[in-house]
């Protein structure tokens, strides 16, 4: 039903646009004619192809991970690819000029590579391979988000080609991009069996005489060059990969289409979304000029995201259960002194050692005041967000036994992203009063929602996460419009989405610590709740806990957390998603332990991430966000490697 | 780890007066580049500018010897700002949003950046308000807008009189941005005696994102397109195979001309220099 409405809408559209066109092109009008043949029919030749090929890749990728979550985004490949064109760009214009997709390969390339070394052991662990895809787009994110700071200049080329635009002029890029992508895409046909396999399970797969890391290995390098030929061409276009192989498997739950893979049909779903969303980009361009589609179609995929986790009895692909991670010993209470300690060993050296115009610069006992008075503020408030942050990521991974789940899951960094972004671009400088006031405003609003949908949803695990993507999509690609049209503006919101301390002061900073500590003190009374709910709702019933009730408060005080941590700091994801995991490899594996030490951790980060980013660059400012990223990224890879090896 | 004598020298250096010309006036500290260019066409450097490197590889002059960098405008250096201790900081309201604690440093003197009329009136108001904040006489602000105003006529009368439409192609030749009401090439254009061919729909910063086919059906316009110049290679070889970019009326009559690039949120020196640019497009063609 869903889908035969998008479907008219789609056909529905494409008329409404081609019509006004035919009869004068067909009576011989030259001009007519030239912008049928050379911009209205290249432009919907383009939306088909690029959708069918993202939606293609998505479906592997969503195979291989079964995680209807997973498109090759998720891999790194289309952050490297980006990544690489930008700094080509930037740093070799000649290279640029004479292959961008070559650079984009490349990119592409090696941000595959680098998950596939990281993740190599145990024949491409599918978890590992996530989560290290995760760590390796959020670096790239974050060298790209860099990239476009120190140089501004080039903001709005950068940022407005990323958004992904299918203006065509002529048919050269979409045969190229036919050339480049038919073979794969043929391979890609005929590697079905080995998929089908692969989603029986790993040993499974295995035991019937699958090579599983040698099939992963060609299906996700075909995904990747498919991918980054899209990226290489068009720009940045995310979320068909989502929602065209979600709307295959069918939007009401039916289960027949659930089962196994189908390639072609989620590519032809992806290429009818891409098409619906690029008419309606289309369309809205005659009011404001071009709106990019890679913007436009984050704000459909959204509402479908949420649909479908509320219409649907089972979204998930069928569960298939990877072994546990290896045990680590277990480390006890007093493992923890020494990281209270450090904290503020680590505070006083950001404020002994700073840099001036002669070089780094030692505190005296005469700019000791000034020193305090500037330097402190930003210090404590990147300390306190890294805290909350980290605090919330670790409830959430607990609460909804995902390892990739971070703060922005629950809306409230978006949220208040969108009302600043907002704000910045719509109200006259004169009316912007306070961040502090509209990031709260927003933050609060989009948890409002994010509440009322996930409580129509019971609090479970995979519909929250569908919520959690799908209100984030349209939020992101909002806010990608916005900063589009955003001039210089633009640059002063990308800085605060990376995360910046400029506004810093005290009394803000005390308020995300005292957030900090309430939330720790509320999850270590509760510790036992979190504890049963890690493991299994069926275990947790059991043993008597009211399974919802429980969830709701765990929510909450994640939330809270959350959104002091963004309002203070801004819509950093990284320090929430990874410091659970370095909490859990360095061993503390109980609620309470580990809550205390997520505090500690997520403080530490951010306070050397922010103390480092005032002297790399001096006076220019590296956002603590960016830096956490950029620094703790490969640490984190690292240490993924040696526990995958 | 670190010597201490060069770092007495930099402190000591720090509590002289600034060299070069920063003798007079009140020493400012500016986080908005047009006003920084005005302060410069009014002969009183600021002590220190946002993002100096920016402005010197964007602006038509040379930034002046002294003036140092806060860094980025969005986030400045509080630390470093504080320690020049500049008598009055010029920023625009959002400055006072990213960095709230300017306002502790020196008194801020706030300054528009967006107009609902014309952008060289809201550039001749800064100039009186940028001589006024330097303790300059009026007299001085409005020899530079009467200046101006006279640059720009004459270079009017030597483009003649037709439409022009001032665009700047992006990456792969197939979308524009164009500059129209309220942005600065409209009212250069229009001061000069010139009609700008973009009269549509535009954002608050005055400029519209049009793809190649709405540009067919200008037939009178010649076309301006801004260069940038790592940019231009590729985005001219994207327009040489286009049978539509062919089919602009501009373009098959020999009407499209590339200028240089120009800082469209300046103020009276970037209008100055914009108008030139253009009336030696036209003029050459």
């Amino acid at each position: 039903m869903a889908r035969t409405l998008l479907l008219l809408l789609a056909g529905a559209l494409t008329l409404q646009g081609l019509l006004p066109l035919l009869p004068e092109a067909l009576a011989g009008d030259g001009l007519a004619r030239l912008v049928l043949t050379q911009s209205s029919l290249p432009r919907l030749a383009m939306a088909l192809l690029a959708g069918f090929l993202l939606s293609m890749a998505g479906e592997v990728c969503q195979r291989i991970f079964a995680n209807p979550l997973a498109e090759p985004g998720l891999l790194g490949i289309s952050g490297g690819a980006s990544l690489a064109l930008a700094a080509g760009l930037l740093l070799a214009p000649a290279l640029w000029q004479a292959a961008p997709g070559l650079l984009a390969l490349t990119g592409a390339a090696g941000a595959l590579i680098l998950v596939l070394a990281v993740a190599w052991g145990r024949g491409l662990h599918s978890q590992a391979l996530v989560l290290a895809g995760v760590m390796v787009n959020l670096c790239a994110a974050a060298a790209h988000a860099l990239l476009v700071l120190f140089n501004h200049d080039f903001l709005q080329e950068l940022l407005t080609w990323q958004a992904g635009s299918l203006a065509q002029a002529g048919w050269q890029s979409g045969l190229g991009l036919l050339a480049q992508t038919a073979p794969v895409a043929g391979a890609l046909w005929l590697l079905h069996r080995p998929l089908q396999l692969l989603m029986l399970g790993e040993e499974t797969a295995q035991g019937l005489g699958l090579s599983v890391r040698r099939s992963k290995l060609l299906l996700l390098a075909a995904a990747a060059w498919l991918t980054a030929s899209v990226v290489a061409t068009v720009g940045l276009i995310g979320f068909v990969g989502l929602a065209g192989p979600a709307l295959a498997r069918g939007l009401g739950g039916r289960s027949g289409g659930g089962s196994r893979p189908n390639l072609p049909r989620a590519g032809l779903w992806g290429a009818v979304v891409l098409l619906l969303a690029d008419q309606t980009a289309r369309l809205l361009s005659g009011l404001a000029g071009d709106v990019p589609v890679g913007a436009a179609s984050g704000v459909f995929i959204g509402p479908l995201l949420v649909l479908l986790s509320l219409r649907s009895r089972s979204p998930d692909l069928p569960a298939r259960h990877d072994p546990p991670a290896p045990a680590r010993p277990r480390r006890p209470m007093r493992a923890l002194l020494p990281l209270a300690l450090a904290v503020p060993v680590l505070l006083a050296i950001a404020l002994l050692i700073g840099r001036s115009e002669t070089g780094l610069h030692l505190t005296t006992a005469g700019d000791l005041a000034a020193v305090l008075h500037w330097r402190l503020p930003p210090l404590m408030l990147a300390a306190g967000a890294g805290a909350c942050l980290a605090l919330s990521g670790l409830l959430l991974q607990r609460l909804l036994r995902n390892p990739l789940t971070s703060p922005d899951l629950l809306g409230v960094g978006h949220g208040a992203g969108l009302a600043f972004a907002l704000a910045m671009v719509f109200l006259p400088e004169s009316g912007l009063v306070s961040r502090f006031a509209l990031t709260t405003a927003g933050a609060g609003a989009m948890l409002a929602l994010v509440s009322l949908l996930a409580a129509r949803a019971r609090f479970a695990p995979s519909r929250l996460l569908l919520i959690g993507v799908g209100l984030g999509s349209t939020a992101q690609a909002l806010l990608t419009l916005v900063l589009a049209a955003g001039g210089p503006k633009g640059a002063a919101l990308l800085s605060w989405f990376s995360g910046s301390t400029g506004g810093a002061s005290l009394p803000q900073a005390l308020l995300a610590w005292s957030v900090a500590v309430a939330v720790l003190a509320a999850a270590l009374l509760l510790r036992r709740w979190f504890d049963l709910l890690a493991l299994d709702e069926v275990v947790a019933a059991g043993r008597g806990l009211a399974v919802t009730p429980a969830r709701a408060a765990g929510l909450a005080l994640a939330a809270l957390a959350a959104a002091a941590g963004t309002i203070a700091l801004g819509p950093i994801s990284f320090v929430g998603l990874i410091v659970p995991h370095l909490v859990a490899t360095m061993g503390f594996r109980a609620t309470a332990p580990a809550a205390l030490a997520s505090v500690g951790t997520g403080a530490l980060v951010m306070v050397f991430a922010q103390w480092l980013g005032g002297l790399l660059a001096w006076p220019w400012p590296i956002s603590p966000g960016l830096l956490a990223a950029l620094l703790g990224g490969p640490f984190f890879l690292w240490q993924l490697r040696k526990h995958a090896a | 780890m670190i010597s201490r004598r060069p770092l007495l020298a930099g402190l000591l250096a720090l509590t002289l007066p600034v060299p070069a010309r920063a003798a007079a006036g009140p020493r400012l500290a500016v986080i908005d580049w047009a006003a920084a260019e005005t302060l410069i066409a009014l002969d009183r450097p600021p002590l220190a500018i946002s993002d100096s490197g920016y402005f010197a590889s964007r602006m038509p002059f040379d930034l002046p010897p002294g003036v140092v960098d806060i860094g980025p405008f969005w986030e400045i250096s509080l630390e470093y700002l504080a320690r020049l201790a500049p008598d009055r900081i010029i920023a625009p309201a959002s400055a006072l949003m990213m960095t709230p604690r300017i306002a502790e440093i020196a008194p801020v003197d706030i300054v528009p950046t967006e107009t609902r009329g014309s952008r060289l009136d809201l550039a001749a108001d800064l100039a009186r308000q940028m001589a006024a904040v330097a303790g300059l006489a009026p007299e001085s602000a409005a020899r530079l807008v009467e200046g101006t105003e006279a640059a720009l006529a004459a270079a009017g009368r030597r483009a003649g009189h037709s439409s022009v439409l001032v665009c700047v192609p992006d990456l792969s030749g197939r979308l524009f941005t164009l500059y129209g009401r309220g942005s600065l090439p409209d009212a250069v254009l229009a001061r000069m005696g010139l009609a700008n061919a973009w009269t549509g729909p535009v954002t608050a910063l005055g400029t519209y994102r049009a793809s190649l086919e709405e540009l067919i059906g200008m037939e009178e316009a010649t076309i301006l397109l801004v260069e940038i110049a790592s940019m231009r290679p590729r985005t001219e070889r994207m327009l040489r195979t286009s049978a539509l970019w062919h089919a602009v009326p501009a373009v098959a009559s020999g009407r499209a001309h590339w200028i240089g690039n120009f800082y469209p949120q300046g103020g009276l020196l970037s209008a100055r220099h914009l108008a030139g640019t253009v009336a030696a497009a036209l003029t050459q063609g």
